[in-house]
């Protein structure tokens, strides 16, 4: 069961990394290949992630438009005809260290992926998270979860996210593009005054040398599987 | 685009559900929501749910604490405050849901009178003030409390003003000026793509205002339709901070909170349901070169008064503004309304 579940959440994963494939250059048969020929690991997932938005890029300005997404939503809403022009937006120029895209059909459930940034204990890490867009987006914030473990004070074991800005601070001026700048430099400059894990900020403050030694190691335990597991029962 | 989405809610059916505020008032309830569903955290449910003990039976509304940057949560362990932001967005839904079965976004007209009666039981004050008002403005038209009143309340007003106006360049005026807030979002470095679709849909609406496109019913059907309706007031509530940033050293000075105008706009004015303050209409009428005058009735011992405050566009009373009629709403303590002046 363990591994079925493993397995899917992969799958899962794996089909949201190829979306931007399909939904540049509509390649849906090459992505089922790879996922016939067995999961690839993970860093060719991204690597091939950023491949295809530098085609994007290089796709020029017809991309822009959006105007070729054919995912199964209400084109009359105009949360969806935000949520585009932010895929479009992200998707040529994506902020650093960050790339996002639809997870597969559904316009309002994302997922994303952020490096590590060098120089923070993090570095070299490849976090995951889920974005889900309510739907009367931009009035409301998205929600963003962690789905890689983490060491940090302001992230908890379920991925939740301590940012000012993911709740009552939110305003429909801010994009999905600028909450994951924020959300990427937590990472470098965590905020221990203001900390969903309590334990974690006190040694953030106190004995900040174990704190980054133990991100490092969680960096790197988790960067084997990049998946949240945490949900599974020992 | 926005015909469609208003497909449907210009037959005569969905016109009949068009709600009257009789509801409202019989329940002497005032639900002036504004401070209610400020976006607040733990310290202001608590105030939110104190509502209840604090309106006297008699139907007047006391005066709410005002919004403000509250500290008190800083010392709540994060853990209890994560609960208690999914909470208070839960309640803030209840409250918001069961404001929209007593009162429509915007109401119909009805007479001065109605207001009278709410307060038939109450304070004496509000009455006679009432009765001063109603020397020269005989009808009113209520808007939700949800926060966004006085951006609703302006703007259809506004639309109202140039449906009804037999100036051609009034309503010129109005679509130059709302053309000229585009390169003001931009100047202050508002992303196009976070603006430009309630931009197209104000343009649109302002449009079919001024050429004779709207009547009485359509014009309230939109401002009814929660989407539509909301994409207009965030589309005045990014201008209001557009002009706020623009001119930001000349506002600075007056903003109540130890942060810059940045993070003011971003809090008091871009979000949703976050009431507006004085500041607020001046950046708004100026943006827009609307003139407003607001009615100020408090619960205060000036016997007999209500203050009008003018807003106007420039300082001076300029040619151009003096033939222009100003908007005139109504304030009582956290709450907008509309008021029509007898012509």
């Amino acid at each position: 069961m363990y591994g079925c579940y493993a397995e899917n959440v992969y799958k899962e994963y794996c089909t949201g990394f190829q979306f931007p494939f399909q939904f540049v250059l509509n390649k849906t048969e090459d992505s089922k290949q790879t996922l016939k020929q067995g999961l690839p690991n993970p860093s060719a997932l991204l690597s091939s992630f950023n491949m295809s938005t530098s085609t994007r890029r290089a796709a020029g300005s017809s991309s822009s438009s959006g105007k070729h997404v054919t995912a199964n939503f209400n084109p009359t809403s105009s949360s969806a005809k935000r949520i585009q022009k932010e895929l479009a937006e992200i998707s040529l120029d994506p902020p650093c260290n960050c790339s996002a895209g639809p997870k597969g059909d559904n316009l309002y459930e994302w997922v994303s992926t952020i490096t590590g940034p060098a120089g923070s204990p993090y570095d070299g890490g490849i976090f995951f998270l889920d974005i889900t867009f309510p739907q009367d987006y931009p009035f409301k914030p998205p929600k963003i979860v962690y789905r890689t473990r983490i060491y940090h004070c302001n992230i908890n074991s379920s991925g939740q996210i301590c940012l000012d800005i993911l709740k009552d601070n939110w305003s429909p001026a801010l994009t999905i593009s600028k909450v994951l700048l924020s959300i990427c430099s937590l990472l470098t400059d965590a905020n221990p005054h203001d900390p969903l894990v309590g334990s974690i900020a006190h040694q953030y403050l106190h004995n900040r040398e174990e704190h980054d030694r133990v991100a490092k190691e969680w960096t790197k335990r988790y960067e084997a599987t990049r998946l949240d597991l945490s949900a599974i029962p020992q | 685009m926005g015909n469609d989405l208003l497909q449907g809610y210009h037959s005569s059916d969905k016109l009949a559900t068009v709600q009257t505020t009789r509801n409202m008032q019989s329940e002497s309830n005032p639900s002036m929501g504004d401070t209610a569903t400020t976006r607040e955290d733990g310290e202001q449910v608590r105030s939110a749910e104190s509502v209840d003990s604090q309106r006297t039976p008699d139907g007047i509304e006391t005066q709410l604490p005002e919004t403000s940057g509250s500290n008190g949560s800083q010392t709540l362990p994060k853990e209890y405050e994560e609960a208690t932001f999914e909470k208070n967005a839960e309640f803030m839904e209840n409250i918001r849901k069961e404001t929209a079965e007593k009162s429509p976004l915007v109401c119909l007209s009805e007479s001065i009178d109605m207001l009278y009666e709410e307060y038939r039981h109450g304070s004496e004050v509000y009455r006679q003030k009432i009765m001063k008002l109603k020397e020269k403005h005989g009808k009113i038209r209520r808007c939700r409390g949800d926060g966004n009143c006085f951006y609703r309340a302006f703007g259809f007003a506004w639309f109202e003003q140039l449906m009804n106006s037999k100036d051609q360049n009034l309503g010129q005026n109005a679509l130059t000026a709302l053309a000229s807030t585009k390169p003001l979002l931009d100047s202050v470095g508002y992303q196009s793509l976070v603006y430009e679709d309630f931009y197209e849909v104000f343009e649109q609406q302002l449009k079919s205002a001024a050429e004779g496109g709207l009547d009485d019913d359509r014009l309230l059907s939109i401002f009814q339709t929660d989407e539509i309706s909301n994409q207009l007031v965030l589309y005045l509530r990014f201008v209001t901070a557009g002009y706020l940033k623009k001119h930001r050293e000349s506002y600075e000075p007056f903003l109540e909170f130890d942060f810059g105008m940045d993070q003011f706009c971003n809090k008091y004015v871009e979000a949703m349901d976050v009431e507006a303050d004085h500041i607020h209409v001046i950046a708004l009428t100026k943006a827009l070169k609307v003139p407003v005058e607001i009615a100020y009735m408090s619960g205060s011992n000036a016997m007999e008064q209500v203050n009008f405050h003018e807003f106007y566009p420039e300082t001076e009373p300029t040619k151009e503004y003096d033939s222009l009629k100003p908007l005139v709403l109504l304030y009582r303590p956290g709450h907008y309304d509309i008021l029509y002046r007898d012509e």
